[in-house]
């Protein structure tokens, strides 16, 4: 798996320090599942103890890392110009589609203005992407827009529909604890710790009006904001470092254990349910004692050495062979990868289907996952099979959903109403296609001026 | 509390630091060549996480230092004077229980 994202699960100052050399390290080699464990525990410990350098090499220190010049500009660069190729293309399709849907709706049902909901509805994801590709202190600028974004929805939803009960502060609220933290966390105000407990605090507010306003559920609340004073203790053991993970975890064990004990016993003492999140945490408690007195260790086995040896062997081979063999060598890949996922859907409808026959032949369920299953298998299969790929697996993937959506309309005999996502589609693919196209020089050649500017 | 202060209070760390510790003892060396040399001499794989999370405790407590370089996708780290110190200090007390040890194992 790629885990370079994975950087950004590491605190500002250790990038500024260590990132160009850790993003080198993931590149070099494959990352397994166990890496990717790891790396997250490295990243939880880099923000509970982090470790001030003493000795600053030349070069270290300086601005973070966006700014400053990489090591490989033109390849620093392609990547954000295709990056801003996706964005642009994104917002191309969205513009196209909500200007149709517009005069769709202006000239069906003008007196009802529908559009605003897909506008609304894409808009969320639309500034996620830029927010993600733009990137202002890391991915707090997309949390930022889509929180606005969605609320702002919610909030005219509610105007608009509502029946004066001003249900859209509650997301507005509780999602803005989240924001808030992660805003006090970006711009480096507090520590991570510091963030935590003014969202907890933040939180416990809002469950107390929420308390002042149910007072039948008052005391459950109570309990859920106990439960959140928990981890703030639990996180100040880590940070203090002085009991270690394993002495926390159980200090953390009984006392939400406790608490959930005292609150089955003083709210309804007639249905005990607190064994139940007892006997789950102990088994994971007890994994943990396994690991902590080295019963059990985690180290690698030796399957994932051989493979970790034949992946190397292979990228070595790629480097010595010519380009030819490696492109027919991903062509074979690509197409073995395509039988296997053919197989695996074939076998899984035969399962799906005699599961349907012997549990409730009355009721016939199972086309529905099998449905969905063969539109991914038609886009894997344009993708694979036909140049260039992306528009293939448009194409292909295209077809069958709209065969799909024809067949649905068919059987429940509702009059056409599957003509609008096909159309949508065909749409879709009338765009898609000068881009796969015509205009794929056009694009090379603007990618190639944006990097010449930006390398100067 | 002593074992602690043996292995310069490095918790979970103190393995993988010895490990770095050992293979940069004869050259400096890089993030992913230390990495690769780990699991040729020692047969040991250290993540990525792991590695990292130990080289800067090492770096902290000035046993290891980074080489000036101009590649810094590629930065070598070399040990300290202290650092060789350390390493010699914690070799020498893994090799006399070692001794014991076998000297035990003739005795029984």
């Amino acid at each position: 798996m790629n885990a370079t994202w994975m950087l950004n699960l590491y605190p500002t100052d250790w990038r500024r320090r260590y990132e160009p050399e850790f993003r080198a390290l993931l590149e070099e080699q494959p990352v397994s599942l166990l890496d990717g464990l790891d790396i997250a525990f490295g990243a939880i410990d880099a923000h509970l103890r982090p470790q001030q350098p003493r000795l600053s090499p030349a070069g270290v220190g300086g601005p973070p890392p966006s700014v400053r010049p990489s090591a490989d500009p033109v390849g620093e660069a392609r990547r954000r110009v295709r990056w801003l190729k996706l964005l642009y293309g994104h917002l191309a399709l969205y513009t196209v589609v909500m200007l149709t849907l517009l005069v769709i709706n202006l000239l069906t049902t003008p007196e009802r203005p529908w559009f605003l909901f897909p506008l609304w509805g894409w808009g969320i994801p639309l500034v996620l992407h830029a927010g993600l590709t733009f990137r202002w202190r890391g991915l707090f600028g997309a949390h930022l827009a889509t929180y606005l974004v969605l609320n702002a929805g919610l909030i005219a939803i509610n105007v608009i529909y509502g029946d004066g009960y001003p249900w859209s502060l509650w997301p507005l609220w509780s999602l803005g604890i989240l924001l808030v933290a992660h805003g006090l966390i970006a711009f480096g105000i507090t520590s991570l710790f510091g963030a935590h407990l003014i969202a907890t605090v933040l939180a416990s507010l809002e469950l107390l009006v929420v308390a002042a306003l149910n007072p039948d559920e008052a005391l459950e609340l109570v309990w859920v904001v106990s439960t959140l004073f928990t981890f703030v203790v639990a996180h100040a053991l880590l940070r203090a470092n002085r009991i270690g993970l394993y002495r926390t975890h159980v200090v953390v064990f009984v006392l939400v254990n406790a608490q959930l004990f005292l609150q089955n016993m003083t709210t309804d003492r007639d249905v005990l349910w607190f064994q139940y999140p007892l006997v789950g945490w102990s088994f994971l408690l007890a994994a943990h004692s396994l690991v902590h007195f080295r019963i059990v260790t985690l180290q690698e086995t030796s399957w994932e050495q051989a493979m970790l040896t034949q992946l190397a062997e292979r990228r070595a081979q790629d480097l010595v062979d010519d380009p030819e063999a490696q492109v027919r060598r991903r062509r074979t890949r690509l197409r073995i990868g395509l039988v296997a996922h053919a197989l695996f859907v074939a076998s899984g409808a035969v399962d799906l289907t005699i599961i349907n026959l012997l549990s409730s032949p009355d009721v016939v369920w199972a086309t529905w996952p099998i449905g969905v299953w063969a539109v991914i298998l038609a886009t894997h299969a344009g993708f694979v099979l036909i140049q260039p790929r992306l528009w293939g697996a448009h194409l292909v993937g295209g077809i069958a959903a709209a065969l799909g959506l024809i067949a649905i309309d068919v059987v429940t005999g509702d009059p056409a109403w599957a003509n609008w996502p096909i159309g949508a589609l065909v749409l879709t693919l009338l765009i898609h296609a000068p881009f796969a196209f015509n205009l794929h020089r056009a694009i090379k050649a603007w990618e190639e001026k944006q990097i010449s500017r930006m390398t100067g | 509390v002593d074992d602690e202060e043996r292995t310069l209070d490095l918790g979970r760390f103190a393995e993988p630091a010895l490990l770095i510790l050992i293979s940069l003892a004869d050259s400096p060396k890089h993030g992913y060549a230390m990495m690769d040399d780990i699991r040729r001499v020692c047969g040991v794989k250290v993540g990525p996480g792991t590695l990292y999370g130990a080289l800067a405790r090492l770096e902290q407590r000035g046993l290891i230092e980074p080489v000036e370089t101009d590649d810094e996708r590629r930065r070598p780290y070399r040990l300290t004077a202290a650092g060789s110190a350390a390493l010699r200090e914690q070799l020498t007390s893994l090799e006399n229980l070692a001794t014991a040890g076998l000297e035990r194992l003739r005795l029984a």
